[in-house]
């Protein structure tokens, strides 16, 4: 069965199947929307944003000053990390953790730290500007609930380059995948 | 999983308690910081794989209990309420829970310094 050797040594499922994958992507596709729409409405292109419990809170929020701290609006860039999140964790077979580990990490990196800038976000609304931004929350939301479910394959990817490591095979190699290497220790 | 929902729910109610009472503005800018970070490890622990997210709750249900008492922070409500939710956050955390699955040694794997004998 083929489906066996896909999964990492002592490992219970292969974190890189489809199965593990697509509900990251889809939830990250819903995070991308989000932010575009609240990016649309930052730029101006939009002229009202939905905002059912907070009053005045998103308008607030998304033309703060902390919102143009860098030259694009800051949902903008977020769109930009969901759209990284969504790409990055379509690239690759069902054995990417060890066929490309350096796609599997740069997921890792992309699903890391958006979820936790999304957190200082949230942090930033009532402290700086007492008031809250419903999608703004919901957006905060979805980029948590994906932080643990993208980890295993990143595990996966660096328990392998752990063990091309103590085997005294080229990580650098591996890392990019071009170097078939059969270590199943430990 | 019961565990973390409720550090969940706590979490969200250190968030939202200075709309509902009456904190001084340090106190209410401790909740509006401590909340989220307590949300965040209680979703990110919910996974058997990042269990360990927990511990950082157990801090912060520590600090949320001491808080409460060290800033000047309005009323008894307030103290309580804080209280109590560090209180809450602090016991959920401390609760493993079920881990059914093998991850290859977990993360530990990564970090050790020296490899097993081969």
């Amino acid at each position: 069965m083929e489906h066996v050797t896909a999964i990492p040594p002592a490992w219970d499922y292969n974190p890189s199947s489809w199965g593990q994958r697509l509900p990251i992507a889809a939830v990250a596709l819903l995070g991308l929307l989000i932010a575009l729409y609240l990016g649309l409405y930052q730029l101006g292109i939009l002229d009202t944003v939905w905002e059912p419990f907070f009053g005045d809170g998103s308008r607030k929020i998304l033309h703060s000053s902390v919102s143009r701290v860098l030259p694009v609006p800051d949902a903008l860039l977020g769109a930009f990390g969901y759209l990284l999140d969504v790409v990055t964790a379509m690239i690759g077979g069902r054995e990417r953790w060890r066929t490309m580990p350096w796609i599997v990490i740069i997921f890792g990196i992309a699903v890391g730290p958006l979820g936790l800038v999304s957190i200082l976000l949230v942090i930033l609304q009532p402290v700086l500007f007492s008031s809250w931004c419903t999608l703004c929350l919901a957006s905060a939301f979805i980029s948590v609930i994906i932080i643990s479910p993208a980890m295993d394959e990143l595990l996966a990817s660096l328990q392998y380059l752990r063990r091309v490591k103590e085997n005294g095979q080229p990580v650098w190699k591996a890392f990019w995948g071009n170097h078939p290497v059969t270590a199943t220790t430990r | 999983m019961w565990a973390r929902i409720i550090n969940t729910l706590a979490g969200l109610w250190v968030m939202i308690s200075p709309g509902w009472l009456d904190f001084h503005k340090t106190a209410a800018n401790n909740n509006y910081i401590t909340g989220p970070l307590v949300v965040t490890a209680a979703i990110v622990a919910m996974w058997e794989i990042n269990r360990g997210a927990r511990y950082f709750n157990v801090v912060a249900g520590g600090w949320l209990m001491l808080s409460g008492l060290l800033f000047a922070s309005g009323s008894m409500a307030v103290i309580i309420s804080n209280a109590a939710a560090g209180i809450c956050v602090l016991l959920c955390a401390f609760v493993k829970g079920k881990v059914t699955k093998d991850y290859g040694g977990g993360w530990s794997i990564v970090f050790r310094k020296r490899s097993s004998p081969l």
